[in-house]
């Protein structure tokens, strides 16, 4: 079934609007607004800190943990409160894109926690998350490799597209999510996830055009950093 | 783009230079030919030499620094003190009181150091996973009747100022005794209402360490007329104009006020007597 | 520390100082962000001084509880989340944050916030159900009061969703109709330090007070009481709803409910 043209009127390779903040919160040592479309997320880092229980520790690198929190009235039907087993496993997701990124090897059993907060979901959450708590742990001045940056690809019946919304997410001509994380600098793919049907010339395509879209939403997350700090700068 | 430009603000990541010809100094990494940022910061190039000046960030020790620190928890063999890192040294009762003191009767570790108790020491052992605290020199000891502040560690370059010129005027409009730790926590002793407005000096300081002008503000902050902040303004004028921010942080690095501490010995005084001291 | 920081909170209380320049029957700055959540059929961001609580407004159709067959069902819930404050720990709901959620149901309800008689849709079959959740998002004391005006706000801020012809609700129609708000409970915590009682306690008030209060007030009267930690004289109580009347009367005023 052939997808012509996407239901808010974008280019298939477009992202929808971002809105990137920092230093949102006080408690918080790094903190991110991230919103793309609707979709609309906070972040929070705290750390490094003490981990317990004790035997969790890696005494060779610190550990980065997420918890991803999905506010009950994010989405249409309400959300019960508390991590079910999708959050559960999205936080060790986001956790795992972020932990590359970050220099562990100077924090031994220590913990960095990132905390997310669904405020407004219309897909991409996972994705936005990452951006958010990527931003956030940089706004924290924690010693990075890179920035990480994340997209939610897709294939909507025969096209592949970028930042993929809750429509396009429930399209009944077949929809593959394909999350995917980046460090821009380096390319290197620090999330990828895949669900549905798709052969491999499409995902490879998926891929490399999620790698120039996620330069975009850095160049973001790179602005809203330093805007910070621009301020009245002589 | 092949170069960073000086005192530009970076993020980590960021390529700052390509070429074997630089040298990566502070919070940057090589990656094959890039000099790369680690952290958010401003970007400095001296000559070969590129690094990143933090500006903010979790507190990194080094043997030397002199932090502030709070007893946090103990048990019969000493004390667990925190000073904003997540390693939480441990103090042992016996680098502290000698042996012989230590079997009298009307020992009581908790007069020594009790839970919540505000201390200076230096550090002597900063290893990734073990921090050791000294307690033979003469910054060690007990803080009382103080208030705690805490910013990050980045900042402290900035509350001391050029040649401690801000710590100084901090502490001559407000009588207070203020002691700044390396790790960014800062004790301040006073008037209450005084303490409270240096309190909200430093925390000015920390928000706006990056901005120009922050002397006019925080002596404003601190009541003084406008007359004596024009004059004052100008006669510094001629010592140092138009430096960066980063080259401030650079010239102040280890200017720690060196100053007599309240008690230096607290083991002396309150093992000998059965002392009705908190 | 803890000790020093009373001495300073009571030095200044005796000079008529509080640690953050305002009176002691005075709220800290209260300000209101609405509709920050799209999908919710009403939302908003209160921010009292530097606490800041997210809520929101879901609505639902279900069987009313058999005590009240024609009224609506309220439920509340405030989630002190670990992004808040470096103590509060990530899992199930703290005994703080389960209290917190039934003192701020327990004022909208007994004020009668809204009409709950008019959610009702089928007397004995079928009623609106209205869920009110909240997220403390960053935690400078006293986020039970924070937490009281977010669910006003996000009340105040909600539309019903519509029904179709089978009694099911179509979130997708958004229905114009606003949901009335009929009164304005607002909670105020009252903290006794010594011999001073304080008004919405920051966080180093709250952790130096020595007993603390919490009156639910509308322009009717006290709706809820909720005693913390402590003890009270039955003159200082008197004083607390004093104070507690003063306080919310004029944050009632102040606030831009919409």
């Amino acid at each position: 079934m052939s997808y012509t043209k996407r239901v808010d009127g974008r280019a298939f390779d477009e992202l929808r609007p971002m809105s990137v903040k920092v230093g949102v919160l006080e408690n918080a040592l790094g903190s991110c607004l991230f919103q793309m479309g609707k979709t609309k997320v906070l972040a929070g880092v705290y750390g490094p800190r003490q981990l317990y229980p004790r035997f969790l520790r890696n005494p060779e690198k610190g550990t980065v943990r997420c918890f991803y929190n999905m506010y009950s009235f994010s989405v249409s039907d309400r959300k019960r409160p508390g991590p079910g087993r999708r959050e559960k496993e999205l936080s060790e997701k986001i956790a795992q894109a972020l932990e590359p990124a970050v220099m562990l090897e100077k924090f031994p059993d220590a913990v960095v926690d990132v905390f997310v907060e669904i405020i407004q979901a219309d897909a991409g959450t996972r994705c936005a998350s990452i951006c958010a708590a990527s931003t956030a742990l940089a706004d924290a001045g924690m010693p990075m490799k890179d920035i990480v940056s994340s997209v939610a690809m897709g294939k909507i019946g025969d096209k592949i597209c970028a930042d993929i919304d809750k429509y396009e997410e429930d399209y009944e001509g077949g929809a593959t999510d394909i999350p995917i994380a980046f460090m821009p600098r380096t390319g290197e793919i620090t999330l990828l996830q895949l669900d549905g049907e798709i052969s491999p010339e499409d995902l490879k395509k998926a891929i490399s055009v999620g790698r120039e879209k996620v330069k975009e939403i850095y160049e973001k997350q790179k602005e809203a950093l330093t805007a910070k700090y621009k301020g009245d700068k002589q | 783009m092949d170069m960073i430009k000086d005192k530009e603000i970076v993020v980590p990541g960021q390529v700052l230079a390509k070429g074997m010809d630089f040298i990566p100094s502070s919070a940057t990494f090589r990656d094959g030919e890039d000099i790369v940022a680690s952290r958010i910061g401003l970007a400095q190039v001296k000559g070969r030499v590129i690094q990143v000046i933090p500006l903010t960030g979790p507190y990194m020790p080094e043997v030397g620094d002199v932090v502030i620190g709070r007893i946090v928890d103990m048990n019969y063999n000493g004390w667990e003190i925190d000073i904003g890192h997540h390693i939480k040294p441990f103090l042992t009762v016996n680098d502290v009181v000698p042996k012989f003191k230590q079997r009298s009767s009307n020992f009581d570790m908790a007069r020594i150091f009790n839970i919540g108790d505000i201390i200076r020491v230096t550090i002597i052992k900063a290893a990734k996973n073990d921090i050791k605290l000294g307690t033979r020199d003469r910054t060690f000891g007990r803080l009382n009747n103080g208030i705690l502040v805490k910013i990050p560690s980045v900042k402290v370059p900035r509350v001391i100022g050029k040649k401690g010129s801000m710590i100084s005027l901090l502490k001559d409009f407000s009588g207070c005794r203020i002691f700044v730790g390396k790790n960014g926590w800062i004790w301040i002793s006073g008037d209450s209402d005084k303490e409270l407005m240096i309190e909200k000096a430093v925390k000015l300081i920390d928000k706006e360490a990056h901005k120009s002008g922050l002397t006019e503000k925080i002596q404003r902050l601190l009541g003084i007329p406008e007359e004596d902040i024009k004059r004052m303004k100008e006669s510094l004028l001629e010592e140092n104009s138009e430096e960066s921010v980063a080259d401030e942080i650079q010239k102040v690095e280890s200017a720690l006020p060196e100053e007599e501490i309240q008690e230096k010995k607290p083991k002396a005084k309150k093992t000998t007597k059965k002392g009705d001291k908190k | 520390m803890k000790t020093n920081v009373k001495k300073q909170i009571l030095e200044l209380a005796q000079q008529g100082k509080r640690i953050d320049d305002r009176a002691f029957d005075e709220f800290r700055p209260v300000s209101i962000e609405y509709d920050i959540s799209v999908n919710a059929e009403g939302s908003a961001m209160v921010s009292l001084g530097n606490t800041k609580v997210n809520a929101g407004v879901k609505m639902d159709v279900a069987e009313p509880y058999p005590d009240s067959p024609n009224k609506g069902n309220l439920m509340v819930g405030l989630e002190l989340s670990p992004i808040a404050a470096p103590q509060f720990e990530p899992g199930p709901p703290s005994i703080d944050s389960i209290e917190i959620s039934r003192v701020i149901d327990r004022g909208v309800r007994e004020a009668n916030a809204v009409n709950f008689e008019k959610l009702c849709i089928k007397e004995g079959e079928l009623v609106w159900q209205v869920f009110i959740d909240e997220y403390a998002i960053d935690s400078d004391g006293n986020v039970l009061d924070a937490g009281a005006i977010a669910a006003i706000a996000a009340l105040a801020n909600t539309k019903l969703p519509k029904l179709d012809e089978e009694n099911k609700v179509d979130y997708k129609e958004k229905n114009s109709k606003k949901l009335e708000l009929r009164n304005v409970p607002l909670a105020c915590t009252v903290v006794k330090i010594e011999n001073f009682l304080l008004v919405d306690p920051n966080s180093k008030e709250e952790e130096v007070a020595d007993s603390k209060l919490t009156i639910t007030m509308s322009e009717h009267g006290i709706h809820g009481i909720q005693k913390g930690n402590g003890v009270l004289t039955e003159q200082e109580i008197a004083e607390c709803i004093t104070l507690a009347k003063k306080a919310t009367d004029k944050l009632r005023k102040q606030l831009k409910l919409k």
